[in-house]
């Protein structure tokens, strides 16, 4: 008897669990779904009354539109080059910084590792003149003269775009706490046979190194990808525009064009949801690998 | 030569080729760190004691700008709007994401789904954000006022109305943050030992008493880097500034890192708004201590 009652009332809890989450759920969705249909309704039934929840027919030229109006296409070669480029910096040189920190020893290190986290969380949009100055100087680069006079610099390129992002604190944290875990066994081995720190780094702790690989990359991918601040600082020319910055510029062209709007919007955002659909354990990973656990 | 001393000799090699082999592991990192980090701060601080349009060569004037800041209504209200922002998402984020990891920490069927559906928002850019909240706030054909007509209240200018403007990115701000810091707290909540609840059961302590006596003691550390990486979060979410508001109505929603940028690109006035940039920087780098104490406590 007593056994049922609380059967059935963990069955009610689990009913209430349902009952209560669904909605909840839904709503937390629902202005992506609602953006996804307002891009494949017809043009006026953006604004009729009562309102349609779902198009009367499902109509796909608001997407070519924002194709060719926004000159998507380009903006997508331009923001993928730069993620990339953002994600081989970032996976080779935090992994070196990492290796260096977990694995050797040398003067300073505690010190300098202090210092990088430190400034862990001081963002880029801190300091963003004194960074717009760096890249507008660099020398050599964009017709200027060895001394980073003359010319525009990196601005307008992809090394523009790359560079101040190219190695994170975050990145070097995370590989120096995940080579930290690694068993001593193996390299040292190695070390008694000869091998160089180098060719350990390169032989016996990367291969080990997968799932943070993956997990930076990922996330290095989608920072990138995501990021507006520092390209709207560093870009000018059209040709060398990113995504959001398409997407900002589309907008202020067509204000009050809803539905081309959540189109491009749907579009640019396709690719860091099927990243997150398909690499989601990865994410977790970024979160709990930083030692950020109970 | 004994023994002893070579085999000192030999140690002394290999900590000098470690130490060798460190200095190539992190010259390129390191170079990347001062010349996008240390530099860029340190010039921040030298700027903010200048006149520097740009273009030309920054003028020394000394703590002119700061004096100007002072008086400067702009300057005040960016401070307010940030703190207040801040705290807001802050306060709301932590009882909220709580909520939904404890409820989501079960394995039922579905659970990850609703998981998915609350951390979605979180990969998606802040600029398709932006535009999505805008095309729901908007006045005459957006969904909210829609809602709201039906069930009889009235229809808000969200964005441009002062006294709804800020509240109304605060809502977007804890939309899109939720899911992420539940999976920080779902992550926390399955690192606390199961020993430690058996305790307590035996102790006596029922459901709530658990939640009050091992539960929260044991987020602790979650409850702060949540705080960090959200304060964080916002004092640099420039693009919804930006693109819903652009700071205004009447500076309701400006707030310190949109003046960075407004004063620097638009105005040109570099030296006053690395006034701004000093602020925000001092604010993020007390928040960065914070986190490294934490990380070291580990």
């Amino acid at each position: 008897m007593l056994f049922s009652e609380r059967k059935f009332k963990s069955h009610l809890l689990i009913l209430l669990f349902y009952v209560i989450l669904i909605p909840v759920t839904g709503i937390i969705i629902f202005p992506i779904i609602w953006a996804f249909l307002t891009s494949v309704k017809p043009g006026p039934e953006l604004f009729s009354i009562p309102l349609r929840i779902f198009p009367s027919h499902w109509i796909f030229q608001h997407y070519t539109q924002a194709v060719k109006a926004a000159r998507l296409g380009l903006y997508t070669i331009n923001s993928s080059v730069v993620a990339l480029g953002s994600v081989g910096t970032n996976l080779l040189f935090c992994a070196m910084a990492g290796y260096a920190f977990a694995k050797l020893n040398f003067p300073g290190k505690n010190i300098l590792f202090g210092l990088l986290l430190a400034t862990m969380m001081v963002p880029i949009e801190a300091a963003v003149v004194p960074i717009f100055v760096v890249i507008r100087g660099f020398p050599l680069g964009g017709g200027n003269n060895i001394l980073g006079q003359g010319g525009t610099g990196l601005l307008d390129s992809y090394p523009g775009l790359i560079l101040p992002g190219a190695v994170t604190i975050y990145g070097m944290f995370l590989f120096r706490q995940f080579f930290s875990t690694l068993p001593k066994e193996l390299e040292d081995a190695a070390r008694i046979d000869g091998c160089s720190e180098w060719g350990i780094f390169w032989k016996i702790i990367l291969p080990q190194s997968g799932p943070m690989l993956a997990t930076l990359g990922i996330l290095s991918f989608l920072w990138m990808w995501n990021d507006f601040m520092w390209p709207l600082v560093c870009i000018r020319r059209e040709g060398m525009k990113t995504v959001q910055l398409g997407l900002v510029v589309f907008r202020q062209e067509l204000s009050t064009d809803w539905a081309p709007l959540m189109a491009a919007s749907i579009l640019i955002s396709l690719v860091p949801l099927m990243v997150f659909i398909l690499f989601q354990k990865y994410f977790v990973k970024g979160i709990t690998f930083t030692g950020i656990k109970g | 030569m004994t023994d002893q001393k070579s085999m000192r000799k030999g140690v002394g090699s290999f900590k000098k080729r470690e130490a060798h082999a460190a200095l190539l592991f992190l010259v390129i990192p390191l170079f990347f760190f001062s010349l996008f980090k240390i530099y860029p701060m340190l010039s921040n601080f030298y700027l903010s004691f200048t006149r520097y349009n740009m273009v030309s060569q920054p003028q020394w004037v000394g703590l002119s700008n700061y004096l100007e800041a002072l008086q400067d209504r702009v300057f005040w209200a960016a401070v307010r709007n940030t703190v207040v922002y801040g705290l807001s998402v802050i306060l709301v984020i932590m009882a909220l994401s709580l909520l939904v990891a404890i409820a989501l920490n079960k394995i039922l069927p579905g659970v990850i789904i609703f998981r998915s559906c609350f951390y979605a928002p979180s990969v998606i850019s802040i600029v398709v954000v932006s535009m999505i909240w805008m095309w729901l706030y908007q006045p005459q054909a957006g969904l909210i006022n829609y809602v709201l007509e039906k069930i009889g209240f009235e229809p808000q200018f969200w964005l441009d109305n002062p006294h709804l403007a800020l509240s109304s990115v605060i809502i977007v701000t804890i939309w899109q943050q939720l899911g992420y810091n539940m999976i920080i707290f779902l992550a926390g909540l399955q690192g606390i030992p199961d020993l430690l609840y058996e305790a307590a059961t035996i102790d006596g302590a029922g459901r709530w008493s658990k939640f009050w006596y091992v539960t929260i003691p044991s987020l602790k550390p979650i409850f702060l880097f949540v705080i960090v990486t959200t304060f964080i979060f916002v004092f640099r979410n420039f693009p919804i500034i930006f693109i819903m508001t652009e700071g205004g109505p009447f500076n309701t929603t400006n707030t310190l890192v949109y003046e960075v940028y407004r004063n620097s690109f638009n105005y040109s006035r570099g030296g006053y708004g690395a006034v701004f940039a000093v602020v925000l920087l001092s604010i993020c780098l007390v928040f960065s201590l914070i986190n490294l104490r934490l990380l070291r406590s580990e």
